[in-house]
């Protein structure tokens, strides 16, 4: 048992202890997840690269260093200890935002369909909604950014949804198009440090698909 | 392997992902609520509104759209 502080991804939570009781693969897959929706919601601030730097922080740390994409974390940590905050904020808007100039569009309806809020959105909307979730209010972005599909498959793994359920929603939703997204991020022009988020994500992307072609 | 929940924790790796936690769970970060990071998980009291239908989208995408439209 480890020492008991405060646990962000689940207050009041059954289990404070730092992992919501899941096995650690569960616990890592959550936390990947969870990064990958943080960094692409919106760009990190000052505390938000220091953490990201600290990643790489520990040199006897075996996840770091041998675990699960040990090099693609390794590069996002160094992208993130050299990275000025109002750079990666600039970068973040010319790839995702700029009217009509953002580099890309992270949006499921746009990789899937070449339109924005079409066919695919609808029917994530009808998963989501059958899963329980619902738009934050205020906010109006639609729902197939890929940090909230990102977000929504922490929240299944973290909620211990069936294995089932995660592949369906992965394969539905992720799945075709998730690698693509990232790979394009990687090789952007105007990215910098989210060409290491892309380098994370997409192999990160090709490990779910396989774990979650394997399991159950 | 992921039904191994004897295997002996390093303390590196639960380190680890517990800063990945922290990096992941600051906030609620996507336009999803109810089961959303940062927030005070909440009793299941029934059926949850449904979303959607009173969708508006954001002025950026809004343009963005009828660009391409065009």
């Amino acid at each position: 048992m480890s020492v008991e502080e405060p646990e962000p991804l689940a207050p009041g939570g059954p289990n404070p202890e730092g992992d919501q009781g899941l096995p650690p693969e569960e616990a890592w897959r959550v936390g990947a997840y969870g990064v990958l929706a943080r960094l692409l919601a919106a760009p990190p601030d000052r505390a938000g690269l220091e953490l990201t730097a600290g990643l790489a922080s520990s040199p006897d740390d075996d996840e770091a260093s041998q675990g699960p994409l040990a090099a693609a974390w390794r590069g996002l940590a160094r992208a993130a200890q050299g990275a000025d905050p109002e750079a990666v904020d600039d970068e973040y808007h010319d790839l995702f935002i700029g009217l009509g100039r953002g580099e890309l569009v992270p949006y499921a309806s746009w990789y899937l369909s070449g339109l924005l809020m079409e066919e695919p959105l609808v029917r994530l909307r009808q998963d989501l909604s059958a899963l329980g979730f619902e738009r934050r209010s205020g906010n109006r972005d639609p729902e197939d950014h890929i940090a909230a599909l990102c977000e929504v498959m922490a929240l299944l793994i973290r909620d211990g949804e069936p294995l089932e359920r995660q592949r369906r929603f992965f394969n539905e939703h992720l799945a075709p198009w998730g690698g693509r997204f990232f790979r394009d991020l990687q090789e952007a022009e105007a990215a910098r440090f989210y060409r290491s988020v892309g380098a994370l994500g997409a192999p990160f992307v090709d490990l779910e698909e396989q774990h979650l072609a394997m399991s159950g | 392997m992921t039904d191994q929940p004897k295997q002996p924790e390093q303390p590196g790796r639960r380190q680890f992902i517990r800063n990945l936690a922290v990096i992941g769970g600051v906030a609620g970060v996507s336009a999803l609520t109810g089961k959303a990071f940062g927030e005070t998980a909440e009793p299941q009291t029934g059926a949850q509104p449904l979303p959607g239908r009173g969708y508006q989208e954001s002025d950026h995408i809004r343009t963005y759209y009828e660009k391409a439209r065009l």
